[in-house]
C-alpha cells in the first residue's frame, strides 16, 4: 500500500513508544494535522520541515501529555538536510534585484532549530533545546547527546527529521535516564 | 571541568586571537558603513573580511585553494592555527570536530548553485575534519545565535564523559546576500554601527569571522582558562522575539551561578546585539539573577554579530581579557537604555577577579550561559 501520508505511535518490543510521521509531499502534512484533529493555527505558518517534526511530537505527546515536567524537559532534533528546502524557497524571494522582497516569515524557518522552538512553545518545554546536523545517524552519538542533556533535564524529546526528493518524514520519542539505564546494552 | 588548550580568531581585526584582543583593547572596530551590498541599496554597516586577506592567508598557511568556498577557507585557516598552537595530532580518533554555524555555505544559493553537496552543513564539518585527516563523526550545531557556546557546552560534556581527549570547536559564518536580506526583512539591522544596551540602539550589524577553541578535560590545576559549567534553556515564548520575562536566560544563568559567590565574577560578557528586545531581555535576566551590579560588556561593536562564530569568538576575547586582568569597554554604548539597571562597562578597567560569565541568546527561544575561570589556582 502506497500511503500519501501516515502517522503512528507504536511501542517497540520493550514498550518504548516511538512516533513516526511521513508524507509523500509537504502538501499532505496539513492532512495529518486535520486527521489528528489538532487545533493550533500556528501550524499553517510553519515550513514543511518544521510541520513534519512538530506533528511527530504532537503524536508522541498524545501518549505522554501530563507525564513530563515541562520546565525541565529538553528537545533535541537531528537532521541531515536541516533547513535546505526552505533555504531554496527564501532564495526565490531575493534572487532578482528588480523583484527583491525577502520574506521574514520564510527567513525565520531557514534556522533549522526553529522546529525545537515551536515544540517548546506548544508544550511549554523550558529545558535545553538544540539541533544537530549529522550525515550518519550513529545511535551511540545520538544517545550520548541525550544522555548528556539528561544531566540537567528530567526528560528529552528526541526527534529526527528529514526530507528526500520532496518526501518528508520524522520520528520522535521520549528519552529518560530510566530508559537509558534499562537499555544500556542496545543504545 | 574542561580547559581551553588553544584558540584562534580570524576576523577583520586580525588573524590570531592575540592580534584580535589587542585591537579590541585599543578600541578598534571591524565595522564599516557601506552604501550598498550585494546589489541591495541603502546604508549597511557590517564587519567584513577582505577577500584578498582570506586568499593570502589560505595560500600561505593552508595550501592550494582548489575549490574551497570563502567560508571553508576561513574555517580551515582558523582551525589550523589553533591545532598547530595546541601541538595536537588532530587525525587521532579521540579528537572530535564540532562545527558551529547558522547558515554555512548558504551563499552558494545566491550564486545560483542550488544543488551542491557543499550546501549541506554536515559536509562543511566533514570537510574540515577530513582536512586534518580526522575520521571521527563530526557534529554540526545549528542552534541559531547560541550555536558557538552550545558547541563548547556539548564538547565539554563529551570530554567530561571521557569519550574523547580533545575537542576542536570551530565557529564560522559569513555575510551573504541571503543572510543580509533575511535580517533586513526582520528589520533587525542598524544602518550605523551598533550600540549595545544604549538608549539609542536600533539594531544589530552582521559580522564575519571564524573562531576556534581546542578543549580538553581539566584537573583544575592548569594555567589554561577553565570552562566550569554551562547551561542551555528555552523560553517557550516566541520563535523570533526574545522573552519579555527572560525565563530561558534567567534559568540558564541560575543553573550556572546558583551556588556561586557572585562577588567573584569579574564581568558578564553579554550577547548585546543592540536590538531593542535582545538587550532589554538580557537586562531582565541579569537583574532577576542578581547580577544587575556586576560589570557587563558586549563585543558586538567590535565584530558585529558573527552568528555561528559569535559564541566561540566572544569566549576567546573574554578569555584574553580575564588573563589580562581587564574588563573591556562596550563600544557604541553611552547611556543606559534598558528597563532594568545594568553596570555596562564604558571604559576598560582593571580587575583581579578570576571568573567571567558568557551569555548568548537566539531565535527559537534559545539561551545559553557559561561560567569560566582564569587558570592557575585550584
Amino acid at each position: 500500500m502506497n500511503l500519501k501520508f501516515s502517522y503512528r505511535c507504536w511501542p517497540d518490543k520493550d514498550g518504548h513508544k516511538v512516533a513516526y510521521v511521513q508524507a509523500e509531499d509537504g502538501d499532505y502534512l496539513p492532512w495529518i494535522y486535520r486527521d489528528m484533529h489538532l487545533s493550533y493555527p500556528k501550524f499553517f505558518k510553519m515550513d514543511d520541515m518544521t510541520k513534519v517534526g512538530f506533528l511527530a511530537v504532537e503524536r508522541l505527546m498524545l501518549d505522554f501529555e501530563g507525564s513530563l515536567d515541562p520546565k525541565t524537559t529538553g528537545v533535541v532534533f537531528f537532521s541531515a538536510e536541516a533547513s535546505l528546502p526552505t533555504d531554496r524557497q527564501f532564495e526565490e524571494t531575493i534572487k532578482d534585484d528588480d523583484d527583491f522582497f525577502p520574506s521574514p516569515s520564510i527567513f525565520v524557518y531557514t534556522l533549522p532549530n526553529i522546529l525545537c522552538g515551536e515544540v517548546c512553545i506548544r508544550h511549554g518545554f523550558q529545558g535545553e533545546s538544540g539541533l544537530y546536523v549529522i550525515y550518519d545517524l550513529d545511535k551511540e552519538v545520538v544517545m550520548n547527546i541525550c544522555r548528556d542533556m539528561l544531566g540537567n533535564n528530567s526528560a528529552v524529546i528526541l526527534g529526527i527529521v528529514d526530507e528526500d526528493k520532496g518526501k518528508f518524514w520524522a520520528r520522535a520519542e521520549v528519552i529518560t535516564k530510566d530508559y537509558l539505564s534499562k537499555n544500556s546494552e542496545n543504545v | 571541568m574542561v580547559e581551553i588548550v588553544s584558540d584562534n580568531i580570524f576576523s577583520p581585526l586580525g588573524t590570531t586571537s592575540e592580534e584580535n584582543y589587542l585591537n579590541v583593547k585599543a578600541g578598534k572596530s571591524g565595522i564599516r558603513t557601506y552604501g550598498s551590498m550585494f546589489g541591495v541599496d541603502g546604508e549597511i554597516s557590517c564587519s567584513k573580511i577582505d577577500d584578498a586577506l582570506i586568499d593570502n592567508e589560505f595560500r600561505l598557511f593552508v595550501g592550494d585553494d582548489g575549490g574551497y568556498t570563502r567560508l571553508e577557507k576561513m574555517a580551515l585557516i582558523s582551525a589550523k592555527s589553533a591545532i598547530e598552537n595546541a601541538g595536537i595530532d588532530a587525525s587521532q580518533s579521540d579528537v572530535k570536530f564540532l562545527l558551529s554555524t547558522t547558515k554555512g555555505n548558504v551563499g552558494l544559493l545566491d550564486e545560483g548553485v542550488d544543488n551542491s553537496p557543499k550546501l549541506y552543513l554536515y559536509n562543511t564539518a566533514k570537510l574540515i575534519a577530513s582536512h586534518f585527516g580526522n575520521k571521527t563523526l563530526p557534529l554540526t550545531i545549528s542552534n541559531a545565535c547560541i550555536s558557538g557556546l552550545n558547541a563548547i557546552i556539548t564538547a565539554s560534556r563529551e570530554l567530561e564523559a571521557g569519550r574523547i581527549k580533545y575537542a576542536v570547536v570551530v565557529g564560522v559564518d559569513v555575510v551573504s546576500k541571503f543572510v543580509l536580506s533575511g535580517f533586513m526583512s526582520l528589520k533587525s539591522l542598524s544602518p550605523k554601527p551598533c550600540r549595545p544596551f544604549d538608549i539609542d540602539r536600533n539594531g544589530l550589524n552582521l559580522g564575519e569571522a571564524a573562531a576556534t577553541v581546542i578543549l580538553k578535560k581539566s584537573d583544575g590545576d592548569s594555567q589554561n582558562v577553565q570552562f566550569i559549567k554551562g547551561a542551555i534553556r528555552n523560553d517557550a515564548y516566541h520563535i523570533s522575539s526574545p522573552s519579555r520575562t527572560a525565563d530561558g536566560l534567567t534559568n540558564a544563568l541560575n543553573d550556572i551561578i546558583n551556588d556561586f559567590d557572585k562577588e567573584q565574577i569579574a564581568f558578564v560578557n553579554a550577547h548585546g546585539t543592540a536590538t531593542i528586545f535582545n538587550d532589554e531581555m538580557e537586562s531582565v535576566a541579569l537583574d532577576r539573577a542578581g547580577l544587575g551590579g556586576t560589570p557587563v560588556n558586549a563585543y558586538k561593536g567590535y565584530f558585529g554579530h558573527t552568528l555561528g562564530a559569535a559564541g566561540v569568538l566572544e569566549t576567546v576575547i573574554a578569555k584574553y581579557s580575564i588573563l589580562d586582568g581587564t574588563i573591556l569597554k562596550t563600544i557604541g554604548y553611552e547611556q543606559l537604555g534598558t528597563s532594568r539597571p545594568l553596570n555596562v562597562a564604558t571604559e576598560s578597567v582593571a580587575t583581579d577577579k578570576e571568573y567571567f560569565v558568557k551569555l548568548i541568546s537566539g531565535f527559537g527561544g534559545v539561551n545559553a550561559a557559561a561560567l569560566f575561570k582564569k587558570g592557575g589556582v585550584k
